[in-house]
Order: structure tokens, then C-alpha cells, then sequence
């Protein structure tokens, strides 16, 4: 009997102690919404008084929601700072805590850290890329491109070659490093661009087409198609019959002239719900604990952005080049099985434990005693059977392009009807600007 | 058995949660002694390169043939060495440890690259507005000009799995002549290093 005492008063202290592993930080939704009405530095402050409640098992998921609000913000420097942290720390995760594993098996999910997925690891490239790009820091940002190069590959080999609906590959990041070996212009960047460009459209008419219901932007055909009148003649050929409505913008045109990319973040991204449901069997509740993806943004209609300087107007149509949404959904359904043979093991485990233990305290004690012990471990067990709900909160549900070519000089900036800002671009200059939205 | 296995998991999660928490620790290592943490470029990477640069750079006659000839040292100034790998690395740690031993070695002078001339050029300018005294004034239009640009690269090539990579690091660095563009010397430093991530810990 000492013994059985034992064991409930070790169980009872240590959900005490691991109350604070049933669910993540909750401030994301705030910060969300300082960073939609441009409040970015109370946005920082709030995330940043917060940190505590992030708690040591999600520090990856501090730094990169840190990293990409100091992005909104315009503080590229800083952002990076961060985004490298985050890479460390993810790089710390891939090794498993035996311990932790262990209480998630007997517990929940939230004793595990939260390591990220594949798609989040490659958007910290991303957003330290396009950081780069916005200081004009080509020589950096093809660091980036390198590195995202070398993620994929990693990523890939983890499937078979012929396995479908999985994440592994991503043709926004390769059009994004694309773009940015083109603004470094050697010789020898051309050619990775050329190659980075060829692979994204192929990525785009396959996988991203298929899955995530996303075309080939008509910016990415168009600098293939420029680079290839350059660089690859046959090829040239070739991409003119597949696309022959996509114009060809010169490449000495753009080189003379100067080129604005907006990418611009739209809506709030996918948030995980609870989609659990508890059975009775044999007098015992068994409950079920799932998450699935809620979206929290739908895209209204085509948007255009717009320069316009005192005597010229340069215009084009906002492109979808990644729908976070479904990435999002794509890498949970396809750890679905493995989430759902944990959770059975670890509910069955639970539920027969709590039936056990009620059921001896009955027999020994009688009915009240018994009865009690029921509802409390009960309640323990239905609090502690929790799906992970945590996820990356602050990225947008999708990322726009649009590119315009101009004339050099002083343009103020409209993302339809809104002013967003205002460049001055010189002749050769590749300028990044970035809009977040809710429209 | 069943659930008693199941509390000694609960409990040995527990154990090794709370093992985790310990006081921080600092220890002062030798500047020499390597220290390999997360398998990234670091410090000792550096000092590898820089020394092997060094080396090659004082055993190949260049400084000496150029003096004989021109009967003063030659002037060299530190170009850009960019960074075609795909980690963030700061070259100038090894380009000053060059620099530094170059100068030491009293063969060369070394002038200001081209990032350290803004802030000069700025102090000479100002001082003369004025306010400095004139016996101790900078003279304008005096800059020494540079006979040699050291230039270079830092290139990788990553060969990875989840939880393991081998990355080959090379760095170049050429000593070119400003008037002529001859390549007067080439030095060159390999590095090779394998990762593992272990699947499990504590």
C-alpha cells in the first residue's frame, strides 16, 4: 500500500509541475494584430515581456516569431541576428531528448520542444534572404540561397523518390534565390540563377500546381525567359513555345533600367484547432486528441501594385507565389499517421491506468472513495490528453509578388489603392519592398 | 507490469527534465587550443587559414623581388574576400591576422582598405576647417598609392543528410599587381570537417 501512496502522490506532484505542459504561449494573437495596424515596436515590446511565456520547451518558436515581426518592422540587421539563432536551434532539436520523448508518450506532445517543420526551416532562408535583399546585401543573401539549397537537398532525401504529397522541395525559395543571384550579376551567378529559375518552374507545374493549387508566377517566365535570350539560346526556344504569351522583358532593359519586387504578406496564417472527441468503453472514458488546421484567411480578388512618379505610371497584378495555408496543411496530414498511432498508444495507456487504479481504490475503500478517485483521475487524465497545438502563428496565409520595371527615379508606391511607401531607384538597382496586409 | 512500467517512464521523464536544470558554466581556454562546438566555421577555422596564408605568403620571394627591383617595400592594399559559402562568415578575422603578420615581418606596408580611408579621409578634411593647428595638420593629396590589392574568396560545398554533413571549406587569397593585374602570389587553405547530430540525448 506505501507504495501505491507513493505513486499517487509522485502523479499528483508531477501534474502540478507539468501543468505547464498542456498548452503553448498565447500572445501571438496580439502581436498579430499590432503588426497588421503597423504598431511594430509594441509588437516587440509585447513579444519580448512575454518571452517567459514561451517557456524553455519553445524557444525555437520565441525566435522565429521574434525574427519575423523585426522583418515587418523594417530592422533587417536585427532580424537576421535572430533568424540565425533560430538555425542554431533548430539545428540543436534534431537531436531527441530521450526524457522528453519518454513523458510524451505518458503525458502529451507538449513535453516534447516544438522543433519546427521542414517548410519553416526553409522560410527563415527566406526571410534572412529577402532581408539581405532589402539592405542590397547580394554577397549575404546569396549565402542564403546556398544554404536553402543545401536544406532542400537534406530535406528531399529523407523521401522516396516516388513519394507524393510530401513536402520536399519548395519553388518559391528557388525563384526568391533566383532573383538573387541575378542582382549579384557575375557571370557565374547568371548561370545558378538560370538553374535556379528552371527548377522553380519545375516545381511549380508539378508539385506546388498539384498541391497547393499555385501557378507559375508570370515573373518567374519572364526572367527565365530573359535570362535564356542571354545565356541559353536552344533553351530560349524552347521556353518561348511553352509560354507564348509570357513578354519578353529584355535583359539589357532591365539592367538599364531598375527593377521594384514587392512581396507583400497577406492575411494571418493557419492556426491548429483541437479536433478531439471522447468514447466511453467498458465504464472508462477514452478521449481522442487531434489537431487539424484552421484557416484564418481567404484571398479576396486581385490586387495591383502600382509606381507612379510625376510623368510615368508602372503597374502590374499582385501574383500568388506561396500559399502558406496549404503548406501548412499538407505537412500535418502527412505526419498523420504517425501522430494518430501515438495517440492511440499513449490514450489506451492512459485510460486503462486510470481504470485500474479507480477501480482497486473501489474495491479497497469502497464506493464514496472509489467514486472520487474516479472523477479526479478522470479529470487529470482528459486535461493531460492534449493534441499539440503549436505552430509558427505570426506567418502570413500567403505571399505575394509583382515586379516592376521603371525608368530611374523617385516613385511613390501603391499596393491598389493604398500608398505604401515611396524609392528612389538608380539605373541596374533591384529594390525589395515589403507590405503586410489583411486584404 | 504494464502500468508499472508506464510510472517509471513517467517518473525517469520527470528525473530528466529536472536534470537539465544546472548553473551555467565558464571555463578560459588557451586562444590555440581548437574547440569544435556545433560543427559551424569558427574560430579555429579561421586561425588555421590565416596561418597557412601567412606561411605562403612569407616563404614566396614576392616582397624581396619587388624591392630589389624598386629599392623601397611594396604597398599592399586588403581588398574585398568575399564569402561564397553558405554560412555568415567574417572574413576579416584572417585577412587581419595576415596583415598583422605581413607588417610585423617588415617587408610590406600595408594602407588603409577602402572601408578604413572613409573615416581618415573625414578627420584629415576636418582638419582643415580651422580649427586644428597648422603645424600639425594633415597634409592633403599625400596618400600613399598601393602596388598590390590582396584579394579573394572563401567557397563550401555541403554534402548532407538529416543529422549529418561533410562540408569542404577552400579559401583563396591572391596578391594582384594594381597597374599590371599580374597575380604575383596564390595562397590557398583547405579545410574538411564531418558533422554527426546525434539522434538521441539526454
Amino acid at each position: 500500500m506505501p507504495f501505491r501512496k507513493l505513486i499517487r502522490i509522485i502523479a499528483g506532484a508531477g501534474c502540478c509541475f507539468l501543468s505547464a505542459c498542456a498548452s503553448g504561449p498565447t500572445v501571438q494573437p496580439q502581436i498579430n494584430y499590432m503588426v497588421v495596424t503597423n504598431r511594430y515596436d509594441r509588437a516587440l515590446s509585447i513579444l519580448e515581456k512575454h518571452q517567459k511565456d514561451y517557456g524553455e520547451r519553445n524557444q525555437l518558436m520565441y525566435l522565429l516569431d521574434q525574427g519575423l515581426v523585426l522583418h515587418y518592422a523594417g530592422k533587417y540587421r536585427q532580424s537576421n541576428e535572430v533568424f540565425e539563432k533560430a538555425k542554431k536551434e533548430y539545428d540543436k532539436l534534431l537531436t531527441t531528448s530521450v526524457s522528453k520523448e519518454a513523458l510524451s508518450w505518458v503525458w502529451n506532445d507538449y513535453a516534447l520542444p516544438y522543433r519546427g517543420e521542414d517548410f519553416e526551416r526553409v522560410m527563415i532562408n527566406v526571410f534572412e534572404a529577402l532581408n539581405y535583399a532589402a539592405l542590397e546585401d547580394w554577397e549575404n543573401a546569396l549565402v542564403e540561397a546556398r544554404d536553402v539549397d543545401s536544406t532542400l537537398r537534406a530535406i528531399n532525401l529523407q523521401y522516396q523518390p516516388d513519394q507524393r504529397n510530401v513536402y520536399k522541395e519548395d519553388a518559391f525559395a528557388r525563384m526568391l534565390m533566383g532573383m538573387m543571384y541575378e542582382a549579384s550579376g557575375s557571370s557565374s551567378d547568371l548561370d545558378d540563377a538560370y538553374i535556379s529559375y528552371q527548377k522553380a518552374l519545375e516545381i511549380y507545374q508539378t508539385k506546388f500546381q498539384k498541391l497547393f493549387h499555385v501557378q507559375p508566377p508570370e515573373i518567374l517566365k519572364e526572367n527565365l525567359l530573359s535570362l535564356a535570350a542571354v545565356i541559353d539560346r536552344p533553351g530560349f526556344r524552347g521556353f518561348k513555345e511553352k509560354f507564348p504569351d509570357t513578354p519578353l522583358v529584355g535583359f539589357d532593359r532591365r539592367q538599364k533600367n531598375a527593377e521594384i519586387y514587392l512581396v507583400a504578406y497577406e492575411g494571418f496564417g493557419p492556426v491548429k484547432a483541437d479536433a478531439n472527441f471522447i468514447v466511453p468503453v467498458n465504464g472508462q472514458l477514452y478521449k481522442f486528441a487531434f489537431s487539424r488546421y484552421k484557416e484564418r484567411y481567404q484571398s479576396r480578388g486581385k490586387k495591383t501594385f502600382t509606381a507612379r512618379e510625376a510623368t510615368a505610371q508602372y503597374s502590374e497584378p499582385v501574383e500568388l507565389v506561396q500559399d502558406i495555408n496549404k503548406l501548412a496543411e499538407t505537412t500535418l496530414e502527412s505526419r498523420r499517421l504517425r501522430l494518430t498511432a501515438k495517440t492511440l498508444v499513449r490514450m489506451a495507456g492512459k485510460g486503462l491506468l486510470v481504470k485500474e487504479q479507480t477501480d482497486r481504490l473501489q474495491k479497497n475503500y469502497g464506493d464514496t472513495t472509489g467514486g472520487v478517485a474516479k472523477v479526479v483521475g478522470n479529470l487529470i487524465y482528459l486535461y493531460s490528453e492534449q493534441a499539440d497545438l503549436r505552430s509558427w502563428e505570426t506567418l502570413p496565409a500567403n505571399i505575394g509578388m509583382a515586379r516592376l520595371v521603371v525608368q530611374p527615379g523617385l516613385y511613390n508606391l501603391f499596393f491598389d489603392e493604398t500608398e505604401i511607401g515611396q524609392v528612389r531607384v538608380k539605373a541596374g538597382e533591384k529594390k525589395f519592398v515589403f507590405y503586410r496586409t489583411l486584404k | 507490469m504494464f502500468k508499472r512500467t508506464l510510472i517509471l517512464i513517467l517518473v525517469a521523464g520527470l528525473a530528466g527534465t529536472l536534470g537539465a536544470c544546472s548553473a551555467r558554466q565558464v571555463k578560459r581556454v588557451d586562444v590555440n587550443k581548437p574547440t569544435d562546438l556545433s560543427g559551424y566555421w569558427n574560430d579555429t577555422d579561421a586561425q588555421m587559414v590565416a596561418e597557412e596564408m601567412i606561411k605562403e605568403s612569407l616563404s614566396n620571394p614576392w616582397a624581396e623581388v619587388f624591392t630589389a627591383k624598386n629599392g623601397r617595400k611594396p604597398v599592399v592594399i586588403v581588398g574585398p574576400v568575399h564569402n561564397r559559402s553558405q554560412e555568415h562568415i567574417n572574413t576579416e578575422v584572417f585577412t587581419k591576422s595576415l596583415e598583422r603578420a605581413l607588417i610585423n615581418s617588415g617587408k610590406v606596408v600595408f594602407v588603409a582598405a577602402p572601408e578604413e580611408r572613409q573615416d581618415i579621409r573625414a578627420e584629415r578634411e576636418d582638419q582643415q576647417k580651422g580649427y586644428t593647428d597648422p603645424a600639425t595638420m594633415a597634409a592633403m593629396g599625400k596618400e600613399l598609392g598601393a602596388d598590390y590589392m590582396l584579394l579573394g574568396s572563401l567557397n563550401s560545398v555541403k554534402d548532407e543528410v538529416k543529422r549529418q554533413y561533410t562540408i569542404f571549406y577552400q579559401a583563396n587569397l591572391e596578391l594582384i599587381d594594381i597597374e599590371t593585374n599580374r597575380k604575383v602570389w596564390i595562397g590557398q587553405k583547405e579545410i574538411k570537417k564531418t558533422v554527426t547530430i546525434p539522434r538521441f540525448g539526454l
